[in-house]
């Protein structure tokens, strides 16, 4: 069935109450297609009859003519819409989430908790944007928060030391990461089947649908990075 | 001679008896032109003064045109009014007189305008709950669905063999948009009234799909409305949510996320290759880690696009 638009409607006929009534049924089937008479019934006068019966026929037509239905409700109707999806990135916001209190729950060497705390995110604009609005003005412990964005690994190198580095890579790429910060404190978090076995320190996985996150605690004492308890009850391994 | 007496009093009071059903009839009968005269002339209010004072006399008690003029002033009166609303006085008087007017009989050509009368009538409650779905406040509820059973209730009387549920199912989708609609909006709300409204849209859809599982737009609008509430939740996380909230939090989306799959998923066997919601089934399953599946609609998307 065709549905109309509420122009549509409106143009096609007169503006009667008891037609706009009418056109407020949702599903009028032909045969119920009736026009009923604009002004004053009279009581069953054989004027007010013909004229019905001729306005009846002549909405007809033009139905029949324009090959439409009848107006339904929807057709006028905001609902004809379906709702609209939020395309937030739900998974960065959970992320995101989890990567401040990676920064706020671990310890770092004293050296590096003076000036800014910085957190570095490698190729994952969304998740990047979601942390700029959500705690970029925040801070760790007496630091004040930055947070830092990069399209690939390349770019990291020419930035100041980070404490904290996201990215989203795996393997042999990851394990390129993992190497060139081998000997500093930076927290190295993956999102990697292989994460762990490739230089990441916490590397989140999915449970039961849920995201969640791996550690690797004596690495990461290695580097001299003290893993926050609250951190460590919650991961999964 | 006693015996021709008493048949002459008998006569005369036959007589009598029926002069005076006569005389009542006739001025019954003019009651009832009087009132119609006023009527054509536009002048409703005086046209029901003239006629419900004597409605109730036993002269018209059974007089079937006498109710039907009577149901068409009130219906006239409730057009010129204005009034709204369930319990609109003159509109339910109209249906009241009408169909005690259907019931004592009337002539053919009466009968189909009372009959026209009470679909108009009908109809004008079906538009009103429509009209405040569509203007849709909280708490507006009862009163929509109490519009829309007196809709129902005149159109069984009508028609006792008319199938109105898909219209109920309609109009359950409608309320369930609308609550949802209500979700959507920035006007502040306690948490126990949002909870409390997205609880209502879930359960008019749920209403709308008992009536019709295969409507498309409920199955859709339902999975949707499921998951936007998991992703609202997740918006509310910030800095001051702990470990614990976080991992609460995450719990309360995946499980309104796993929720919204079943109906997104029948939305989708229905019309497979609708792009919102191999879009939504994309997203749905990528909130729910599940990675392959989510990069196997994507798949689906571009391929359709790229035939476009």
């Amino acid at each position: 069935m065709n549905r109309l638009t509420s122009k549509q409607i409106q143009s096609m006929h007169a503006v009667s109450d008891e037609l706009s009534a009418r056109q407020a049924s949702p599903s009028f089937s032909t045969r119920e297609r009736k026009v009923m008479v604009r002004g004053k019934e009279r009581f069953g006068s054989s004027t007010w009859k013909s004229s019905r019966v001729a306005r009846g026929f002549i909405a007809a037509l033009i139905c029949c003519i324009c090959g439409i239905d009848v107006p339904t409700l929807e057709a006028q109707s905001q609902f004809t819409q379906t709702s609209t999806l939020d395309e937030s990135d739900t998974r960065s916001i959970t992320k995101a989430n989890f990567l401040f209190h990676f920064a706020a729950s671990n310890e770092w060497p004293s050296e590096f908790m003076e000036g800014p705390f910085r957190l570095a995110i490698i190729g994952n604009p969304s998740l990047h944007a979601i942390l700029s609005d959500k705690y970029a003005m925040k801070s760790i412990g007496l630091q004040s928060l930055e947070i830092l964005g990069f399209e690939d690994v390349a770019s990291l190198e020419s930035a100041p030391f980070v404490h904290v580095i996201y990215c989203e890579e795996s393997g042999a790429k990851l394990q390129r990461i993992a190497d060139a910060i081998s000997n500093a404190p930076v927290l190295l978090i993956s999102d990697a089947s292989d994460g762990l076995q490739n230089g990441a320190l916490i590397n989140f996985v999915s449970v039961n649908n849920r995201i969640r996150y791996e550690i690797n605690s004596e690495e990461a004492a290695k580097r001299d990075l003290l893993i926050g308890n609250r951190i460590l009850s919650w991961a999964v391994k | 001679m006693s015996a021709m007496k008493i048949d002459i009093r008998s006569f005369l009071l036959a007589c009598v008896v029926v002069s005076a059903s006569l005389c009542s009839s006739l001025w019954a009968q003019s009651e009832v032109d009087r009132a119609t005269e006023l009527g054509r002339s536009g002048d409703w209010t005086a046209a029901k003064q003239a006629l419900r004072p004597v409605l109730n006399t036993p002269a018209y008690q059974t007089n079937g045109r006498a109710w039907f003029v009577m149901g068409f002033i009130h219906k006239e009166l409730h057009k010129s009014t204005g009034e709204f609303g369930s319990d609109a006085p003159e509109r339910l008087e109209a249906i009241t007189c009408l169909q005690r007017a259907m019931q004592l009989g009337m002539n053919p050509t009466d009968r189909a305008v009372a009959v026209e009368a009470m679909d108009f009538l009908s109809r004008s409650y079906f538009r009103e709950a429509i009209g405040m779905v569509e203007g849709f406040t909280w708490g507006s509820t009862d009163e929509i669905q109490a519009l829309y059973g007196r809709y129902e209730a005149l159109e069984m009387s009508l028609n006792p063999t008319k199938d109105l549920a898909p219209q109920r199912s309609d109009l359950s989708r409608y309320l369930g948009q609308a609550h949802a609609m209500l979700l959507e909006s920035e006007s502040p709300r306690s948490s126990a009234e949002l909870k409390a409204i997205f609880e209502a849209a879930i359960g008019h859809y749920g209403d709308a799909l008992k009536g019709n599982p295969n409507d498309y737009a409920a199955q859709y609008n339902l999975a949707i409305t499921l998951y936007n509430e998991g992703v609202r939740k997740l918006k509310r996380i910030n800095h001051e949510t702990s470990m614990f909230e976080l991992m609460e939090i995450q719990d309360g989306c995946i499980d309104l996320f796993e929720r919204a799959l079943s109906p997104m998923q029948a939305a989708h066997a229905q019309q497979p290759n609708r792009l919102e919601t191999l879009k939504g089934l994309m997203t749905l399953h990528y909130a729910l880690s599940q990675k392959t599946a989510s990069d196997a609609y994507r798949a689906q998307i571009e391929q359709i696009l790229g035939n476009r």
